[in-house]
């Protein structure tokens, strides 16, 4: 006989084995008529133990660092009282007698009304004293000293920074972008004391000074560009949020990366004596072209050019622009009028990295070639420069041939391990040959892959991204921008057919071949995501199937992915020019700042409203 | 000899009654202690475990700047603050976020795991996890707070304002539920 309730016994059977005061025996000898029953019970609650993932150390870390950072803003010291204030402001209309009319009646405005400066300076956006608060930090730069600029600058920007960061996500979006403007000019303005500062006669020689206002400048950036990593890539923002962040932190990249650095004393180089005579440089390539007029075009008599001077460093890569990259402090261009530079390696934030170039006067480097080293996954931290294409497609036994004419982004994918690769660019001899990001990377080390851009002699083919597939282990592969031999066509993106396995491989720009079917093979692509849907994802201008549908099975997914965050598309070329993804890895991923705070405040003790009891559950893709 | 966990109890008392005062040591420890329990409570609620985490942060930020309002009294009490905190969060998570999956609550099912047990794990969390949601959202809430945050039933039912035996009535039928759709036995008549 029973003598009691099933729900008696599971509840105390249950209540006792969680607090650890029974067993699941106990329960059994305790219960013995209910003792099945007790034991598929027991088994849910083991589940529902095990349910949560536990936090991870990291995770607590992370938290503890939020906190911190948190609890120190809270207790930082508050504006200073109306006598200090007053004291520094008067101190200041004496020294700095230039006082603007503006400034001048807003000194006044402070003096009189002290309750309202303190509103004003901490007032948020939407407050009505804001726009008094962006005009008492417009007084203090009117009487700020050249030297103290930058840093005053990027107070503000920190500022802005942390309005934006405040700002509720439903804000006006007007609002976020008055406050993203604004946190613009601050770091403009910033690089603009910074640069005069770094033009000035005086500070050349009070080097330290400037270098004091250089580091502050660069660290606070650097700050501002993590801390905008981690804001804009949130997956509770809304577009309207995210896109200034998103600017934001294009404003502080470029702003790194066009920080000016001191203008070196240039060395005194004693140029051997057979650099002082006329050279001639041909292109070895193109010597047996009978055509005259194409082998004057690559003469090139360099006596007038100076001889710049090669310098080699070694450094982590801080920052990436188009334009430029930041390796330890120092600016690196990648993208000028002078030689291409070959890169090898995908350039990442975070990545050691060994720099060969000339020299400049004012301490940049012109890059000739830049080697990105030891790279793995774990390694991928920070903004990637959206580059790095690469299609794998397989072996086939017939060589093709695709043409391919002027390229923006010509690049190299990775080659096997076993074969080296050499990039010719002739454009630095034939001024007529545009390439903007002709990009080689890692190559092997026993086979030769030659990519070569000729398009100076047939400008007619036009490509934005031509892509080299790898080669195969044993041959020499040629990648070449051959117009003279492919009629006109224009296409965004190329990609290089399979090459052949045994005999030389021509792998070109397929723009003159874009309504071929492109064969099977396999892909990656690394890059921001710029739309993201249910049915397909765009890296880089380029749209991958993801393949969530009834006919194929979808793509391996590890970390966040959302708009605007940095991915590895890996995936295969199907049939009819289609890029269907077979996994996709977000890059920056677990990635917090010290400083990174929550968005928008609620009172705790408010009972909450009515809350979904369960995980949404639409099958739609979340896009933010 | 006293019982350890009133010693407990008195440590964490001590440890809440400095971070009132906004002390970065003794905040530090609280969330060191707090954390990984508000963790498991949302992670009862969110199936995705880097919004798990995020949401956990976020209620301590708020507890934060509320602490000094905060009237402490006991630490059940705290507890009971915290939890609320962290419902209040969850709840303006889902209110925010639009009626949609993310893609990495489907990672989950893509994911090749060679280990056999850390496959029947991964099963066996997918399949309670999606039990979970057939619950109604009393019963789910009273098995977040029994399991995530190790309340007793008296806590919940000042939480939930209701009787205890009712908390405990909720307890029973959402595990009855859960093993009904797991499998686990027959379904109660």
């Amino acid at each position: 006989m029973k003598s009691s309730t099933l729900q008696d016994a599971v509840t105390e059977c249950v209540d006792r084995y969680i607090s650890g005061d029974w067993s699941r025996y106990d329960c059994f000898d305790k219960y013995p008529e209910w003792a099945p029953d007790i034991s598929s019970y027991l088994s849910i609650v083991d589940s529902l133990n095990h349910l949560p993932v536990p936090m991870t150390a990291k995770s607590l870390r992370t938290g503890e660092m939020l906190l911190s950072g948190e609890l120190s803003r809270m207790q930082a010291p508050r504006s200073p009282s109306l006598t200090e204030r007053t004291a520094i402001i008067l101190d200041l209309i004496t020294i700095k007698t230039r006082l603007a009319v503006v400034s001048m009646s807003l000194v006044l405005a402070i003096l009189a009304g002290s309750s309202v400066t303190l509103a004003a300076t901490i007032s948020s956006p939407n407050s009505p004293l804001y726009d008094y608060k962006l005009a008492l930090e417009q007084a203090q730069i009117e009487l700020a000293s050249e030297s103290t600029l930058p840093a005053l600058h990027m107070e503000f920007a920190d500022r802005r920074l942390r309005e934006m960061k405040n700002m509720e996500t439903n804000s006006d979006p007007i609002l976020f972008s008055k406050v993203s403007n604004k946190y613009k000019s601050s770091v403009e303005s910033g690089l603009d004391s910074l640069n005069s500062l770094a033009e000035a006669p005086t500070y050349r020689e009070e080097s330290t000074s400037f270098e004091l206002a250089r580091k502050q400048y660069i660290e606070r950036l650097d700050y501002h560009s993590e801390l905008l990593v981690v804001e804009a890539t949130k997956d509770s923002l809304n577009i309207h949020k995210r896109a200034p962040l998103t600017e934001a932190l294009a404003v502080a990249v470029e702003a790194l990366v066009k920080t000016p650095t001191k203008i070196p004393v240039q060395p005194i180089q004693q140029l051997p004596d057979e650099l002082l005579s006329p050279k001639t440089f041909r292109t070895p390539a193109l010597l047996e072209n009978d055509d005259a007029s194409v082998q004057s075009s690559l003469e090139t008599d360099i006596t007038n050019i100076p001889t710049p001077i090669e310098s080699e460093f070694k450094g982590t890569l801080t920052a990436v622009g188009t334009e430029a990259l930041m390796v330890d402090g120092r600016r690196v261009f990648i993208n000028s009028n002078s030689p291409r530079p070959q890169i090898i390696g995908v350039p990442i934030v975070g990545s050691p990295v060994v720099v060969i170039g000339h020299l400049q006067s004012d301490g940049t480097l012109l890059a000739l070639k830049l080697t990105v080293g030891n790279l793995v996954n774990k390694d991928l931290v920070g903004e990637q420069l959206p580059i790095a294409v690469t299609i794998t497609a397989p072996k086939n036994e017939n060589t093709s041939t695709t043409p391919s004419n002027e390229s923006d982004d010509a690049i190299t994918p990775p080659q096997n391990e076993t074969s080296t690769s050499i990039t010719e660019d002739i454009s630095t001899t034939t001024p007529s040959n545009e390439s903007d990001d002709a990009i080689t990377p890692p190559q092997n080390e026993t086979s030769t892959s030659i990519t070569e851009d000729v398009s100076t002699t047939t400008p007619s083919n036009e490509s934005d991204d031509a892509i080299t597939p790898p080669q195969n282990e044993t041959s020499t592969s040629i990648t070449e921008d051959i117009s003279t031999t492919t009629p006109s066509n224009e296409s965004d993106d190329a990609i290089t057919p399979p090459q052949n396995e045994t005999s030389t491989s021509i792998t070109e720009d397929v723009s003159t071949t874009n309504a071929q079917v492109i064969p099977e093979g396999l892909f990656t692509i690394t890059g921001s995501i710029e739309l993201l849907t249910d049915e397909s994802i765009t890296v880089n201008g380029i749209t991958i199937r993801i393949g969530i549908d009834e006919e194929s099975s979808p793509p391996s997914i590890t970390g966040v992915v959302a708009t605007g965050l940095i991915v590895k598309v890996e995936g295969r070329v199907v049939s009819g020019n289609i890029l269907e993804a077979v996994s996709i890895t977000a890059l920056i991923e677990d990635q917090f700042d010290a400083e990174t705070n929550i968005n928008g405040e609620e009172n705790p003790s408010t009972a909450p409203s009515t809350e979904p009891a369960e995980e949404p559950d639409a099958p739609s893709v979340e896009i933010n | 000899m006293d019982d350890p966990t009133e010693q407990s109890n008195d440590r964490i008392d001590e440890i809440i009654q400095k971070a009132v005062s906004l002390d970065s040591d003794a905040f530090g420890e609280l969330y060191r202690e707090f954390a990984p329990r508000i963790h498991r409570f949302v992670s009862y609620r969110v199936r995705n475990h880097d919004l798990a985490d995020d949401i956990t942060n976020q209620v301590f930020m708020k507890s934060l700047k509320a602490i000094g309002k905060y009237d402490h009294r006991s630490v059940p009490e705290f507890n009971a603050w915290l939890f609320r905190i962290a419902r209040n969060t969850i709840s303006d998570h889902w209110r925010r976020s639009r009626p949609s999956v993310s893609l990495e609550t489907l990672k989950g099912s893509f994911e090749l795991v060679d280990d056999n047990d850390e496959l029947d794990r991964i099963a066996n969390r997918e399949q309670l996890s999606k039990a979970m949601k057939q619950l109604t959202p009393d019963q789910a809430e009273v098995l977040s707070m029994r399991f995530g945050l190790s309340m007793t039933h008296r806590e919940i039912a000042n939480i939930l304002n209701k009787q205890e035996p009712a908390v405990r009535a909720l307890q029973f039928r959402a595990l009855t539920t859960l093993r009904a759709i797991l499998g686990e036995g027959d379904t109660p008549a």
